[in-house]
């Protein structure tokens, strides 16, 4: 090695140690304090956060407030390595921590607090899904009379029957092979309940359906408030979901079929099934099918699903057993979204960096599962959603094959159509008046949900409305008294975002600093930041500079396609900033106009990326920086760090 | 000049007050592929069951303090148990565990816990005692 690889690579470690140093200090700062909150302030960035977000992470949980479609506010909680990942590396923003020092007794009650809204305020969206559910429901449910009559078979979604069911399937038991995991399930549960048990309950089934139809939401729903959990009757949409899932579940039960070719993974890549591991999956598939017997008898409404689902577990375990690899239900609805991905070379380094992401959560959770001595469905689950992601990761390698996404819930619901030739059709008029009611009913909710949570620049915003967060929660420790003293008493003061410029993310965060009891401060570089930081350790200083200075040349930016058009980086521009910031206002002008005549070509999508590069320009001309870039991926080395900052520590799983 | 400047800092002032929170939608997949409970940071099976317990717990004692009927109560859990990955809530001790520390958090006292152990167990011995051994494990008053 040359003398001066030897300098680069001693810099390269002094910045690795000076990074894990700081780590260490501030991780050991935390672990002096009894407990504490972390106040997050992120920079801001072009897009839907332009100017700047807010959190409060509690250890491993980030609870924070995002805009959630028409106007309305609603609550997140993520993991809090996720969160970073998010923000500082894709969104490329810097991120200023305040560690706040709080008691335990302070510490549990805020995250309750958090935990309570985010329960109550998911119930209350939960309930306007419903009700617009019931709106498609009544509006495609067939009708008696023409010439309002639906037109077309009429059907509907059927959850995790996709498993076993095609789309269009009727109550006729599929053609094809049987499963003897679930011929003998049957039997099991035809000892346990009597032969007729399965059969008499699908003829309540379909007798009940034979006969029902959907009626609309009229009670007003009672007042909402933002810590009291609601209590909501199931809608048509919900009821008329849960009897087909029971019905279509005992009726998959009773045919036996084996998976469909399309529904399932196998890691044929990876190593096989091992001894321990086949013994474990032989006892688990047995646990599983004792709960399933019970399941079967269930009096809950909405036993189907999950019996679907085990039905369609335990024949994947079956096919694990029986084939020595691992054997895995496929998470992906038919109509998945596909990630936009960069093209060429690209791609690739984009699919290596997600691989490297996703790979470890997925041996990971290989190991854990194996470890476990009783099945636990939240542990499989984890094992399924891991494998798959990687597993489509390197699907996607395949030149034209798309990267397959599922966010959300993280239960796999491959779902198939039921065509249902037996529902009961609404008179003409009833239906329309059934309409009009469910339509009423959506809109009076969804005012009801504005009121509590839409959104307002200034006075119900991410950063108001996690103090007021905090005070319901400190309120509720001192009933009748103030929750002004307690945050003083526990905090170390107040921060009011009313009739005040505290409801701006950097003024809070100023202002938490100067108030509460914080005990550090750190600022975690954005993506850029780091890598810029890498390459100076690497490069002369003034040749890293010209070539990361600008959009054309520079290897720390990897575009997210949704940024908008610029040439010039100008967060760390200084006093150029205003020239920079000319040049870029040109860039997306022309971009802009030139996407007039790509339009029809690209959908539009040059000419917003360019009128958008325009008017992010604006700031710069007066010397602020909002758009720093944002990142389609980023080097699978900064992903780890990631990972090991600010996220409690994990224990390492051993195998017995 | 003025005008230009006051058209400058007043975008800069609309744009950096712009909203402060991100809508939910996203195509990247890294994003997506961290969209789960823990995957991302490594949780354990046993720090799984943990927060799915607590999850639980809030829940319990939320809706028992709102005053909600018990065939919703029910339901509610089903919500959350999916959350974390879990379908059959009857089946997970969790749920139990769970349950028993949100009803005595929310005041339940022995007599009403009779009720609520008779009508979730239904007659299964583990579940009642799970749901036991949750209310015990919180202090404080009953």
């Amino acid at each position: 090695m040359r003398p001066s690889q030897h300098r680069r690579v001693g810099l390269e470690r002094v910045i690795r140690l000076l990074l894990v140093g700081l780590s260490m200090a501030w991780s050991a700062a935390a672990a002096a304090e009894p407990r504490s909150i972390d106040y997050l302030y992120i920079e801001a960035n072009e897009g839907g956060s332009s100017g700047g977000h807010v959190a409060l992470r509690f250890d491993a949980d980030t609870f924070h407030f995002q805009q959630a479609g028409e106007g309305l506010l609603r609550l997140r909680r993520d993991d809090a390595a996720a969160f970073l990942l998010r923000y500082t590396l894709l969104g490329n923003r810097p991120i200023h921590e305040s560690r706040i020092a709080v008691s335990d007794d302070t510490y549990d009650r805020l995250r309750a607090a958090f935990t309570r809204r985010l329960l109550v305020q998911d119930a209350q969206y939960e309930h306007l899904e419903a009700l617009e559910a019931d709106v498609a429901l009544v509006a495609r449910w067939p009708r008696r009379a023409p010439p309002e009559a639906a037109g077309g078979d009429f059907g509907a979604a059927v959850r995790a029957a996709g498993y076993f069911l095609p789309d269009g399937f009727s109550g006729d038991p599929p053609a094809g092979d049987r499963s003897a995991a679930l011929l003998a399930l049957r039997a099991r549960i035809a000892a346990a309940y009597g032969e007729d048990f399965v059969p008499d309950r699908v003829r309540a089934l379909r007798a009940s359906l034979a006969v029902w139809t959907p009626r609309a939401v009229r009670d007003p729903a009672a007042p909402l408030a933002r810590d009291t959990y609601p209590s909501f009757a199931p809608t048509a949409s919900t009821t008329h979901a849960e009897q087909l899932e029971a019905l279509t579940a005992l009726e998959v039960l009773d045919a036996a079929p084996a998976l469909r070719a399309d529904a399932y993974r196998v890691a044929a890549d990876m190593p096989g099934l091992d001894a321990h591991e086949r013994r474990s999956l032989t006892r688990f598939a047995e646990e599983l099918s004792a709960d399933l017997v019970s399941l079967a008898a269930s009096p809950r409404p909405d036993f189907g699903y999950p019996l679907l689902l085990g039905l369609a577990r335990l024949a994947a375990l079956e096919a694990s057993l029986t084939s020595g690899r691992l054997v895995l239900l496929d998470h992906f609805a038919a109509d998945a979204p596909a990630a936009a991905l960069p093209e060429g070379g690209q791609r690739t380094a984009a699919l290596d960096a997600l691989a490297a992401w996703v790979r470890p959560p997925a041996e990971r959770a290989r190991q854990e599962f194996f470890v476990q001595d009783h099945f636990r469905e939240a542990d499989y689950t984890e094992l399924e959603t891991a494998w798959n992601r990687w597993l489509e990761v390197e699907r996607a390698r395949q030149p034209g094959t798309p990267l397959r996404m599922e966010r959300g819930p993280l239960l796999p619901g491959r779902a198939a159509m039921r065509r249902e030739d037996d529902a009961a059709p609404l008179d003409a008029a009833i239906g329309r008046g059934e309409l009009a009611a469910a339509r009423a009913a959506a809109a009076a909710y969804r005012a009801r949900l504005a009121e509590l949570y839409g959104y307002n620049l200034i006075s119900r915003n991410c950063v108001s409305e996690i103090f007021a967060t905090i005070d319901a929660g400190l309120a509720e420790t001192a009933p009748g008294g103030s929750g002004l003293d307690e945050s003083r008493r526990r905090l170390g003061g107040v921060v009011q975002t009313r009739y005040s410029f505290n409801f701006i993310p950097v003024v809070s965060s100023a202002a938490v600093e100067r108030n509460y009891t914080t005990v550090g401060r750190r600022t975690l570089p954005s993506y850029r930041q780091l890598r810029l930081a890498q390459l100076a350790a690497e490069e002369p200083a003034w040749r890293v500079a010209v070539r990361e200075s600008n959009t054309l040349t520079a290897t720390a930016y990897h575009p997210d396609p949704r940024d908008s058009a610029f040439l010039f980086f100008t967060d760390d521009a200084g006093a150029l900033r205003p020239l920079l910031g000319t040049a870029n206002l040109l860039v997306g002008v022309a971009d802009g106009t030139l996407g007039l005549l790509t339009w029809p070509a690209d959908a539009g999508a040059r000419l917003r990326a360019g009128w958008s590069g325009a008017l992010f320009s604006l700031p710069e001309l007066a010397g602020v920086n909002i758009r720093k870039g944002s990142m389609a991926y980023v080097e699978p080395d900064l992903l780890s760090q990631v990972a090991g900052s600010g996220a409690a520590a994990q224990p390492v799983v051993t195998a017995p | 000049m003025r005008a230009i400047a006051s058209l400058l800092l007043g975008s800069s002032l609309v744009l950096l007050l712009g909203g402060c929170s991100i809508s939910e939608s996203s195509s990247n997949p890294f994003e997506w592929s961290s969209d789960s409970t823990g995957s991302s940071s490594g949780s354990s099976s046993r720090n799984r069951g943990e927060e799915y317990r607590n999850d639980v717990r809030q829940y319990t004692q939320a809706y028992v303090q709102s005053g909600g009927d018990f065939d919703t109560f029910t339901h509610g859990l089903s919500g959350i148990a999916s959350k974390h990955g879990v379908s059959n809530w009857e089946s997970d001790d969790n749920t139990y565990v769970g349950i028993g520390q949100g009803l005595k958090q929310a005041g339940v006292t022995t007599m009403q816990l009779d009720v609520w152990k008779t009508n979730l167990s239904k007659g299964d011995a583990k579940k009642a005692a799970a749901i036991q051994k949750g209310y015990d494990s919180v202090q404080g008053p009953n």
